[in-house]
């Protein structure tokens, strides 16, 4: 059950295309799964990059960020996940918007696929915009090409696109004079922040999918929630995208720290690949 | 004295740095004379307490009547030389130089203009794995090659940026390395043959494919690595880490204290963060002699000491019902009605030699006091007696045991207590001992980096603990609850006020610490417990060493 058919890294970024059927059949844009490596791993929410509902295949891009996803990132092709349940959240409202931009970073390069690919078949104007430290940080371009009208690159040194953020490359476009109806983000809570600010001066509706602390996902333990416009929702089931311009942000990076300290003792004492336990207590 | 003598004859040269007339012995460099006098020359590769080799070129120095720039840590002073160590042309040169070492270093951030609020709120991104910005970076607080992007105003870096490659290497215990940061500067290297003798490491490959590694590649742990981590203090870079103290972020405080895991007693600076102890290192500006450093302080201190199995909580166990969790005020008086009930002949203590000196005499005041000076360690699973008077003929007679030590005593040691009815636990660590039906008390007491005090060491100093972080739960130090228990009962002898009141009274009794055996340095438990079974890391060094050599040494 949900074995890992195939398995790359691309800088941190480990892409893991794992059998889960009747998840893949059910699969819309913007959804997530649950994942978890072993019977003892945390419950970790991740994005759905792509699905395939003949194969049963779904692909996941997993950004190792601490222990769970070291774990995951270890695992080889032909090992399975003990459990991934899904598909989660609500889906991202497709329509007949006119132009939309997605902009992506770090996991959410491969995040915005299905969106973009949606927003494609819906007949819209897709500009993808993707960030990247280096050029060669980038990943499944070929499959973003093939949905976009346009892909532009933003990177830190300069080495590919515009030197800079999705943020710079949304800002020149909109002082060009470029028209954007609906805007889409999905990366680390800074980039979204960022984005977000700059498509508020213009009023462009902008849809963030957040990626604050989960447990359970399904609503009832309220570790994910969030504060949209003054009200308390949930990502897991309220999200995960919500409107940008309402979110705060102060909030949720104060949230998605709270466990720093429990996940640096962790490593203390924690032995890459031997059997030992894998939670200390704080 | 010779050498004194020697040294003497010199007279001391002068000669003129940036203007100013600097003296001089020879054989210094120009890099040493300026430092000494108070010139800042940038370096990367150079430092104080190893040989210089030249390799980063950033020190670079105009020398009047010498042909192009020098390299000022390879260069020896010679009288009447006159050197400028800093131009707008040596500015550029160096900017250039650092530009070139950049261009192999993930520096995208170093010189991006949102790097600050990135790095302030971006925080948990320290726990990736591959490290490609300085967000990500261990290191990123004390970075020398952040300071030089800073000191040389570096704002753009022109040569397309080419990232190495090299697979994480984070198989060995304790250590991660990730060499696509790594600058080749040669000081881990360096410090490992100069100061340690050891040459565990040294550059393989070659070209661009250079890289420091060990002979065939092999893992450090099976290889002649001792891991004292001297190569992790001396990284310009976050290319090497210790595992357990690489995600905390910035230390709140540093506190040098003296590590009491042997009879070295290391000097040794505590990181802290939320109260915890969160790494442990070397002073940072070391000098040649200090070099003692084992796996044990430097590295196991922070898994040992935040380990799920500290005990937390006082806990009793009331008229031979179950064990219950207290507070101390009434689990002082449930032992010292329990201690009230036996004659001084039938009470034995088991201290411990990872005590400081403050709680030993205490124990022994104890003892003393309350149990005829019936009070015994062990040292490598042996039972020793500090008193030459006594001998394990008075374990037949014992009845109560307060042990400071759960886990050494072993069903055989048990055995030998002939009419034993109660146990007095006063230990860090809940053990298998604790849920004898004999136990009547469990008193928690805190870790040598979590109180104040002063321990003897092999070399007969007494050495200063400093507390550097919070015991977990309501701990309290070891003479603070022997003291309380004494205080209870009535005697006047444990009226003190603090630690230093102990410290007096062990200047007027000195050979009761004398008289404590040492813990040796090669031992590998920590207050009775094994330390590989608190810390999986060195469980496996431990493992590797044993199955490699035969033999582990620290």
């Amino acid at each position: 059950m949900y074995e890992l058919m195939e398995k790359a890294e691309i800088f941190n970024v480990h892409k893991m295309v794992v059998s889960a059927p009747d998840i893949a059949r059910s699969l819309k844009p913007g959804q997530f799964v649950i994942v978890m490596g072993d019977e003892y791993s945390e419950r970790i929410p991740l994005t759905v990059s792509d699905w395939d509902a003949d194969t049963g295949a779904i692909t996941l891009y997993v950004l190792e960020l601490g222990i769970s996803t070291l774990e995951l990132g270890r695992m080889n092709v032909g090992d399975s996940l003990y459990a991934v349940t899904g598909p989660l959240g609500i889906p991202s409202e497709i329509k007949h918007y006119g132009t939309v931009a997605l902009g992506g970073g770090c996991y959410g390069i491969g995040g915005i696929y299905p969106i973009a690919r949606a927003c494609k078949q819906a007949g819209n104007t897709v500009i993808s915009i993707i960030e990247a430290r280096y050029s060669s940080m980038f990943y499944h371009e070929k499959e973003l090409h093939a949905v976009s009208d346009q892909v532009l690159h933003a990177t830190s040194d300069g080495s590919r696109g515009k030197r800079g953020k999705v943020e710079d490359v949304i800002t020149e476009m909109l002082e060009n004079g470029v028209k954007i109806d609906q805007a889409f983000f999905m990366g680390c809570t800074q980039m979204l922040e960022r984005c977000s600010e700059a498509t508020r001066p213009y009023a462009i509706p902008t849809k963030v999918a957040l990626n604050s602390i989960m447990l359970d996902g399904t609503g009832m333990c309220g570790a994910c929630r969030v504060s949209i416009g003054g009200e308390t929702k949930f990502a897991c089931v309220d999200g995960p995208e919500f409107d940008g311009h309402k979110v705060d942000w102060k909030e949720l990076n104060q949230r998605k720290s709270a466990y720093a300290e429990q996940e640096a003792i962790v490593y203390q004492a924690y032995c890459q690949g031997s059997e030992v336990p894998k939670f200390g207590s704080a | 004295m010779e050498e004194l003598v020697e040294k003497k004859d010199y007279a001391m040269e002068e000669m003129t740095i940036n203007g100013k007339v600097v003296s001089f012995s020879p054989g210094e460099t120009i890099l040493e004379v300026a430092r000494r006098s108070g010139i800042y020359i940038p370096t990367l590769c150079a430092r104080a307490d190893l040989a210089s080799t030249g390799s980063c070129r950033l020190c670079i120095v105009k020398v009047e009547g010498v042909r192009g720039y020098v390299t000022s840590c390879t260069t020896p002073a010679t009288p009447h030389m006159v050197v400028t160590t800093t131009s707008p042309e040596i500015e550029t040169l160096r900017r250039g130089i650092l530009e070139l070492i950049l261009s192999e270093h993930p520096s995208a951030c170093l010189v991006c203009p949102i790097r600050e609020t990135c790095e302030q709120f971006n925080a948990p991104s320290s726990k990736v794995g591959r490290v490609t910005g300085c967000n990500m970076c261990p290191n990123r607080n004390i970075c020398e090659l952040r300071q030089l992007v800073e000191y040389l105003g570096l704002k753009e870096i022109r040569y397309p940026f080419l990232y190495k490659d090299f697979p994480l290497e984070r198989d060995d215990p304790f250590m991660d390395r990730d060499y696509n940061l790594c600058i080749l500067c040669g000081r881990c290297i360096r410090i490992c043959e100069e100061n340690l003798g050891l040459s565990a490491i040294s550059f393989i490959r070659r070209g661009h494919d250079t890289k420091v590694g060990t002979s065939f590649e092999e893992l450090h742990v099976d290889g002649s690595c001792v891991f004292c981590m001297h190569c992790v203090d001396v990284c310009p870079t976050g290319a090497l880490s210790v595992r357990g103290s690489k995600w905390y972020g910035y230390p709140d405080s540093e506190t040098p204290t003296t590590c009491i895991l042997c009879e070295r007693g290391c000097e040794l600076v505590i990181d802290t963060k939320w109260n915890k102890v969160m790494g442990a290192h070397p002073v940072r500006d070391m000098s040649i002699g200090k070099r003692e450093y084992c796996v044990k302080g430097r590295c196991c201190l922070p898994a040992l000491f935040n380990s799920a199995d500290r005990l937390k909580y006082p806990a009793i166990r009331p008229d031979s019902g179950t064990i219950i969790h207290t507070e101390w005020d009434r689990a002082i008086e449930h032992v010292s009605d329990i201690v009230s009930h036996y004659d001084p002949r039938e009470i034995a203590v088991l201290s411990s030699s990872h005590l400081t000196d403050e709680s030993i005499y205490v124990l022994h005041e104890f003892a003393r006091v309350y149990a005829e000076s019936n009070i015994f360690y062990f040292k490598d699973a042996e039972i020793v007696f500090p008193s030459i008077e006594k001998s394990d003929d008075i374990f037949k007679d014992i009845k109560l045991l307060y042990v400071a030590e759960a886990n050494s005593l072993t069903d055989e040691t048990l055995g030998q207590f002939g009419s034993l009815e109660a146990i007095i636990i006063q230990d860090n660590y809940s053990s298998p001992m604790s849920s004898s039906p004999k136990v009547c008390a469990i008193l928690p007491s805190t870790v040598f980096t979590e109180m104040n005090g002063t321990k003897t060491c092999a070399d007969n100093r007494r050495k200063p603990v400093t507390k550097a972080a919070e015991p977990p739960g309501i701990a309290i130090p070891d003479w603070e609850i022997t003291t309380r228990i004494g205080k209870a009962l009535g005697s006047p002898d444990f009226r003190v006020k603090d630690f230093r009141t102990i410290q007096n009274h062990i200047q007027m009794h000195p050979w009761t610490i004398a008289s404590v055996p040492m813990v040796q340095k090669d031992s590998l438990t920590y207050r009775g417990f094994s330390i590989s079974e608190l810390v999986p890391d060195f469980k496996v060094f431990v493992e590797r060493r044993l199955e490699v050599k035969g033999e582990v040494h620290f």
